[in-house]
């Protein structure tokens, strides 16, 4: 466990950094609610907006409730921030070593080298773990006893742990780009573009009302949070698919790099 | 006989369409320092990551410590000892903390005796962070990495190209003792001196091939200098040829002289002449290998030709 722990320590500043700015996002869209939320013109606003803002918010909800507002102001986009602390330590799994040619003194010694990417990306999946949990625990507690409000709070966790799964499968494509690429920069962009890209994508196809197998080819439709809220319906079957994914990707990384050729 | 502890036969590497190695079959033996000679882009780096299991070879294969170099990789690695030619530093590491790190995927305890020894040998700094240190002070930092788990053999690539001549004789200082030891060193140059300082015997590469193995002393004799005089006035070229010359270029009063083995010949031959200016130096490699080797290359080339240039190598096992 040397790389994890290595990793761990490494990155610490930066995820308190990530962490921090988490919980005051999440703070600052708890303390609105009340007045923003609940005030009859953002509601009137609201009403009059684009199906696919709507999709975007995981449907139509009223903002005045706690439900509607973080489904709004909170679920609906916090995939794309702690998605993007994914893609960046996905990418770092490898490409940096490979960028910087610190991987030889890695591969100098007897370890393997799915080892590498497997205690890599597993500090990753701590940290989004963490991030996740650090989001979870501020929507929960500030709701409950700072708002003091009524909200679907078993549904929450669901959400989190299924935008945890995807944020997982979306860190693995920025691995497996990592080792593809052994740029940085290429392994973020490729990321970026599958978060971001799968994350419009999928907008556009639900507002738009095409099947649904079609948005099943893209991350986005395992995480249905709009779903979840309203019916507290559990997504086994989505969650599980992301998980396979992951797992899929991750060793599609390892397989790449066992056989990558380091050139000089 | 012992089986040599590297053995390469027919070690052919492409890069897609681009020659990194071509045929190399040579080997060396336990206790031995061996050179690995070439210009650069000759293809050293990629003979030594291939021993390592880092590359894996188009053709060929390669023994290290009895073990497959490609399928034994990590046995073969668990054995040995890595100085990487062109590697990054993690920078935001101290020296300890990067040996501690490397200790730590060994899964051995960090030997701090030998470290101390090894840091005292080099006058390493390891308490700075790496990206604070000189480029010598972390060739140094690396080089303890390589040998401070006391391997059996140990590969260093250009273990000296970019440092100043202090740190240099440190680090061959180092290898001296390492070979008195009884390890084996496996090292890559394009430094002549340095190799011929240090090494046993010597591989030289060019452009990718194998052109000869031999002992150092049979490459001093080979070893050419090159020697530029002025004269005070206009001398017939025909009369600068005595033994011992190899090339002449030049005209009139100015003359450049490649020599090799004794000089006191050319030396006598040249003194009959009023001389205004003479300097003496070091052919580089390059000037070497167009002199002796030319020829073995390009016999090499041909297919089916033996790699290694089988007429000038020395006594060492193949």
């Amino acid at each position: 466990m040397t790389l994890l722990k290595r990793y761990l320590r490494d990155d610490r500043f930066s995820f308190l950094g990530w962490t921090l700015g988490v919980v005051a996002m999440v703070a600052l869209v708890l303390e609105t609610q009340p007045t923003l939320g609940a005030s009859p013109g953002w509601q009137e606003y609201m009403s009059g907006l684009p199906s696919w803002i709507e999709a975007m918010a995981g449907g139509s909800f009223n903002p005045g409730s706690l439900d509607g507002w973080l489904s709004l102001e909170w679920f609906s986009w916090m995939t794309l921030l702690i998605g993007t602390a994914g893609v960046l330590g996905g990418a770092g799994v490898l490409a940096r070593d490979l960028e910087s040619k610190s991987v030889e003194f890695l591969l100098a010694q007897p370890v393997r080298r799915w080892r590498v990417v497997a205690e890599r990306y597993l500090g990753v999946a701590l940290e989004l773990f963490g991030l996740t949990l650090a989001s979870a625990a501020a929507v929960e507690l500030g709701g409950r006893y700072w708002l003091n409000s009524p909200g679907s709070y078993a549904a929450y966790r669901i959400v989190a742990a299924n935008h945890y799964l995807l944020c997982l499968f979306l860190a693995a494509v920025a691995t497996l780009a990592s080792v593809l690429c052994g740029e940085q920069r290429r392994a973020v962009m490729t990321g970026l573009g599958v978060l971001f890209g799968g994350y419009i994508l999928d907008l556009v196809l639900r507002a738009s009302g095409r099947p649904e197998w079609l948005r099943a080819l893209g991350p986005f439709y395992y995480h249905d949070f709009g779903a979840v809220l309203r019916s507290g319906w559990v997504p086994w079957g989505h969650m599980g698919v992301l998980a396979a994914g992951t797992v899929a990707v991750l060793a599609a990384a390892a397989w790449v790099f066992e056989r990558k050729d380091l050139k000089g | 006989m012992a089986e040599p502890v590297v053995l390469t036969e027919g070690l052919t590497k492409y890069y897609g369409r681009s020659r990194g190695i071509m045929d190399l079959s040579f080997g060396v033996n336990r206790g031995e320092t061996f050179g690995l000679l070439g210009p650069n882009g000759a293809g050293k780096t990629t003979t030594i990551r291939i021993l390592l299991g880092l590359l894996s070879p188009t053709r060929g294969r390669a023994r290290v410590l009895g073990l497959d170099a490609v399928s034994d990789s990590l046995k073969v690695r668990r054995r040995v000892g890595y100085l990487p030619g062109e590697a990054g530093f993690w920078g935001h590491l101290t020296g300890e903390q990067f040996l501690d790190f490397c200790c730590g995927l060994r899964r051995t305890r960090p030997p701090r005796v030998r470290r101390a020894e090894l840091a005292r040998a080099l006058d390493a700094d390891l308490a700075r962070p790496l990206r604070q240190l000189s480029r010598g002070m972390k060739q140094k930092v690396a080089l303890i990495q390589a040998l401070e788990h006391d391997p059996e053999l140990v590969f260093l690539d250009e273990p000296t190209a970019g440092l100043d001549p202090l740190v240099q004789h440190s680090v061959l200082e180092l290898l001296a003792a390492e070979r008195s030891r009884g390890r084996t060193v496996f090292l890559s140059s394009h430094n002549l001196a340095e190799v011929e300082r240090v090494c046993d015997r010597v591989g030289i590469v060019r452009e990718g091939r194998l052109v000869a193995v031999e002992g150092v002393a049979e490459l001093k004799r080979r070893h050419m200098r090159r020697l530029e005089v002025t004269f005070a006035q206009d001398v017939p070229a025909a009369a600068l040829r005595p033994e011992g010359v190899r090339s002449l270029s030049g005209s009139g009063r100015q003359y450049t002289l490649m020599v090799a083995g004794n000089i006191s010949g050319v030396l006598r031959c040249l003194s009959q002449f009023p001389i205004e200016a003479m300097t003496f130096q070091e052919a580089t490699l390059e000037e070497i290998f167009l002199e002796f080797y030319a020829g073995e290359a390009a016999g090499a080339g041909r297919p089916g030709a033996p790699a290694g240039g089988a007429a000038l190598s020395g006594g060492g096992p193949r």
